[in-house]
């Protein structure tokens, strides 16, 4: 029988970004401003630019390397099915690009369980959850927010792995996105795969065509090239409010970077640099079947090896969780 | 500071990876130390090392012309080391273990002397290698390590391999000089080509002014300032070239061999290519003309005429026979075998009896006086038989005065053989090599070292290679190391650039990968 949980001793926190170093350059919008010509096309979606052009990128073009601080963000974990409850093991990695990879890398263990006995504990590993996927989505978040306040400094360009706005996730997202911004910085959100049909739903032609905005994208567009950028207005609540557009890098697949849409408007000027940049980092990774920016992919690189530090099953063990017959037969 | 730390095992090797400090890769051959949380240290020699490029970028982007990530050119020194020693030992009587995220350092010359304890021996560079380049090994503050050998691993026989210009010869003259200085012994050298070890008298001199500051560096770390005065003398056969150029005249004697003298089993040495029978039977052919046959005069011709006379048809080729206990017989030769023999003893005849002025009959104690150095020179055309019957007289004599007679108890004795294959075939039978075994398995109670020579280890008779105790190989060629007692590590013998050496050593059986210093006497580049 489970008796005292104590996930403390097995916390890993690894600090390697030094803050001293960080370069801070005084932000002066300086690049050629985008031309926008806002089209309404429904309630929730417009089109900040020609939404039938496909707009050039020029991966040559990275000055913001040398401009900015560039951090990425990425998170890894790993579910453990036990009879006792569900055990979370969530590694988040930041990196910020200095002379080299610096990272900072925490992995958390949680434990999600719906025995009442949790039901007012104060611990912080522990959860007392009766939805463990809601519970599970809310650590997600909390981490991912909490990891990237803690680090990234200000007069950054920061690429986070997720959307900005989704589910209940969107609350915590966006206030993130606000601090981020109060500090001149730049967050990034970047999606591989969705179904979302915000753009191909506006047009008859194009939703007979196409079964999403992601294949209307891979479609589309050419290589080095990437679409209008679209605004999105949640109907519910305007502050959750996103400008996205799909670039195209590399060969076969599209992928979808959004922002909040204040962020696009404090520093619409740079949008055409920030997309070459964008770009850049897609041809760095170069992986044509798994496309990712270059910092997101360094992030996951870093988020993977956390999970790797420990054997969770033993672990588990020594703690005195069962593990369920199915996470005993599947794994 | 430049650090490997240990991520874990692989096999029975330790796997560390270089710390973010260290830019270069450590080379095989390098020793790492780890001091554990209980103060002992391991030392541990690395075996694989190799980069590991941390953020491989695309492919792509060199297609497409663009600049690499500064980040993504990070890299790792990945090691992979066997551990050889751990001090000081525990007192349960258990080993420590190598745990992963201790912290291992370059290897001080301080923590090699203490795992390698030898106060008495010649002292030989460690060495490294790295992409078929080999450099000495040198600690964090870039000085030179080495490891003493200990004199006494001489006396348990040694083979010195490589192809010419691979520092071989240097070798032998290092280990000659040396043994002179520091064991104060007796030193016979066999010299077969050109002045090879005839200008031992003669400081090294070097030209090149690269070689000459690393030679510099080398002798001051070791401490040498200029060579010990030693005796040297060099013999000649009678009749051959006396005078070389650049040889010091003063040191030359001429010699012979007094047939009258001469031991039967020596013989042995102007038998090219015959068979083990005409092999066993020469040696009391001589025995028995010596003892039954001859008149008042005993020399060489007079034998030969003999030996002539009873290789006819109508004395069909059968010869008397004396054996060591003293029973006669009779033995038949094939005419093949005779004539070859006669040729052989023929080639040789004027270097024996010679009654040339200033000539010596050369005798074990010429060569038995502490500190001297005897090179017989046996590089002029057609002395090699004649050295081949004069080494193996010499030998027997050199092992009857301290074995047999108790002589010469407190001079130590090293026997230098290049182009060992000349003396002894490596088809040559037990017999053949009766005294020269004797003489190597005698080695260490009576302080006689033999250094057998020569540019490919398969050109040594069997039996030899099986009572050497540390083999040498200079640069050679094919897997021949691997014949021989040389693996492990992943250094190749024919990428050996010269002067380094690998070395299996049963007084040092960690040691693999050296560089000898160069001689202070002897050397002319």
């Amino acid at each position: 029988m489970l008796s005292k949980v104590n996930l403390n001793r097995i916390k890993v926190r690894l600090n390697n970004i030094s803050k001293k170093v960080t370069k801070y350059v005084s932000f002066v919008p300086f690049d050629v401003e985008v031309k926008m010509q806002e089209q309404y096309m429904s309630p929730t979606l417009s089109c900040l630019e020609d939404p039938n052009f496909s707009y050039p990128i020029n991966p040559k073009n990275i000055d913001f390397l040398n401009e900015w601080n560039i951090y990425g963000y990425d998170e890894s974990v790993q579910s453990y099915k036990a009879l006792e409850g569900d055990l979370l093991f969530c590694s988040s990695a930041v990196i910020k690009m200095e002379e080299k990879y610096k990272f900072n890398l925490s992995v958390l263990p949680y434990f999600l369980t719906s025995m009442k006995k949790y039901f007012h504990t104060q611990d912080e590993d522990i959860r007392f959850a009766e939805d463990i996927a809601e519970e599970r989505n809310r650590i997600l978040v909390d981490t991912k927010v909490n990891a990237i306040l803690e680090t990234v400094e200000p007069h950054s360009i920061v690429f986070i792995d997720g959307p900005l706005v989704g589910g209940m996730a969107s609350t915590y997202m966006v206030r993130m996105d606000e601090k981020l911004r109060e500090n001149d910085c730049i967050p990034l959100y970047f999606v591989k795969n969705s179904d979302s049909r915000l753009v191909i739903a506006q047009d008859l032609k194009l939703s007979n065509e196409f079964n999403s905005d992601f294949h209307w994208a891979a479609c589309s567009l050419k290589n080095g090239q990437r679409s209008a950028f679209f605004r999105y207005v949640d109907e519910y609540n305007s502050r959750n409010s996103k400008v996205f557009a799909y670039i195209k890098a590399l060969t076969g697949f599209a992928e979808r970077v959004e922002m909040h849409s204040s962020t696009f408007e404090k520093y619409r000027s740079l949008m055409p640099a920030i997309t070459d940049l964008i770009a850049y980092f897609y041809l760095v990774q170069g992986d044509l079947l798994n496309p990712q920016v270059r910092p997101v992919a360094i992030a996951e690189m870093y988020a993977r090896e956390g999970i790797k530090f420990l054997n969770i099953p033993a672990l588990l063990g020594r703690l005195g969780f069962r593990p369920t017959i199915n996470q005993v037969r599947f794994g | 500071m430049k650090m490997w730390i240990v991520s874990g095992t692989e096999g029975e090797l330790i796997k560390l990876v270089s710390s973010k400090h260290v830019d270069g890769i450590l080379p095989v051959g390098s020793y790492l130390t780890v001091v554990d949380d209980q103060n002992v240290k391991h030392v541990l020699v690395v075996e694989k090392s190799y980069q590991k490029s941390l953020f491989e970028p695309s492919p792509l982007i060199v297609d497409a012309e663009l600049p690499l990530l500064q980040q993504d050119q990070e890299c790792k020194n990945i090691v992979l080391a066997r551990e050889i020693r751990q001090f000081p030992l525990r007192a349960d009587g258990l080993f420590s273990f190598i745990k992963p995220n201790d912290v291992a350092r370059r290897t001080t010359q301080e923590e090699i002397d203490e795992i390698f304890t030898s106060k008495e021996g010649f002292p030989i560079f460690l060495a490294t290698s790295f992409l078929a380049q080999n450099s000495k090994l040198r600690d964090d503050a870039a000085r030179l390590i080495y490891v003493k050998i200990p004199f006494d691993s001489l006396y348990l026989q040694t083979m010195i391999c490589g192809q010419t210009g691979s520092g071989k010869t240097v070798a032998m003259k290092y280990l000659i000089e040396q043994f002179l200085t520091h064991e104060k012994g007796a030193a016979l050298a066999i010299n077969v080509k050109s002045t090879d070890l005839l200008t031992m008298d003669q400081p090294t001199t070097i030209n090149n002014e690269k070689l000459k500051k690393q030679t510099q560096e080398e002798w001051d770390t070791l401490g040498f300032s200029e060579a010990s005065i030693y005796e040297f003398r060099i013999y000649v056969p009678a009749g051959s070239q006396k005078y070389k150029e650049g040889v010091s005249k003063d040191r030359v004697r001429s010699i012979t061999l007094r047939t009258q003298d001469l031991e039967p089993n020596s013989l042995l040495g102007v038998l090219q290519n015959i068979t083990d029978r005409a092999a066993e039977a020469l040696p009391n052919i001589f025995r028995y003309w010596k003892e039954r046959v001859h008149g008042e005069e005993i020399t060489f011709r007079k034998f030969i005429s003999w030996f002539r006379m009873h290789a006819t048809k109508e004395n069909e080729y059968t010869f008397p026979t004396l054996s060591q206990a003293g029973e006669e017989s009779r033995i038949p030769l094939h005419p093949g075998t005779c004539t070859a023999i006669l040729r052989s003893l023929e080639s040789a005849i004027d270097f024996f009896d010679s009654q040339e002025r200033d000539c010596i009959a050369i005798r074990e104690d010429h060569i038995l006086v502490s500190g001297k150095l005897s090179v017989i020179d046996l590089s002029s055309k057609d002395t090699l038989i004649f050295g081949a019957v004069l080494l193996r007289h010499l030998l027997s004599k050199i092992y009857e005065a301290k074995a047999i007679k108790g002589q010469y108890s407190h001079v130590p004795v090293l026997i230098v053989i290049d182009e060992v294959h000349h003396f002894y075939k490596s088809s040559a039978s037990v017999q053949a090599l009766e005294e020269l075994n004797a003489i190597a398995r005698m080695g260490r109670s009576e302080k006689i070292g033999v250094i057998f020579a020569s540019q490919n280890p398969e050109d040594l008779p069997g039996g030899l290679t099986s009572i050497v105790n540390t083999r040498i190989f200079f640069r050679s060629l094919g897997n021949v190391g691997r014949k021989f007692g040389i693996k492990e590590m992943s250094v190749e013998l024919s990428s050996l650039e010269n002067g380094f050496a690998m070395i299996s050593s049963v007084a040092l059986p960690q040691i693999k990968l050296v560089k000898f210093p160069m001689s202070l006497m002897g050397v002319k580049t």
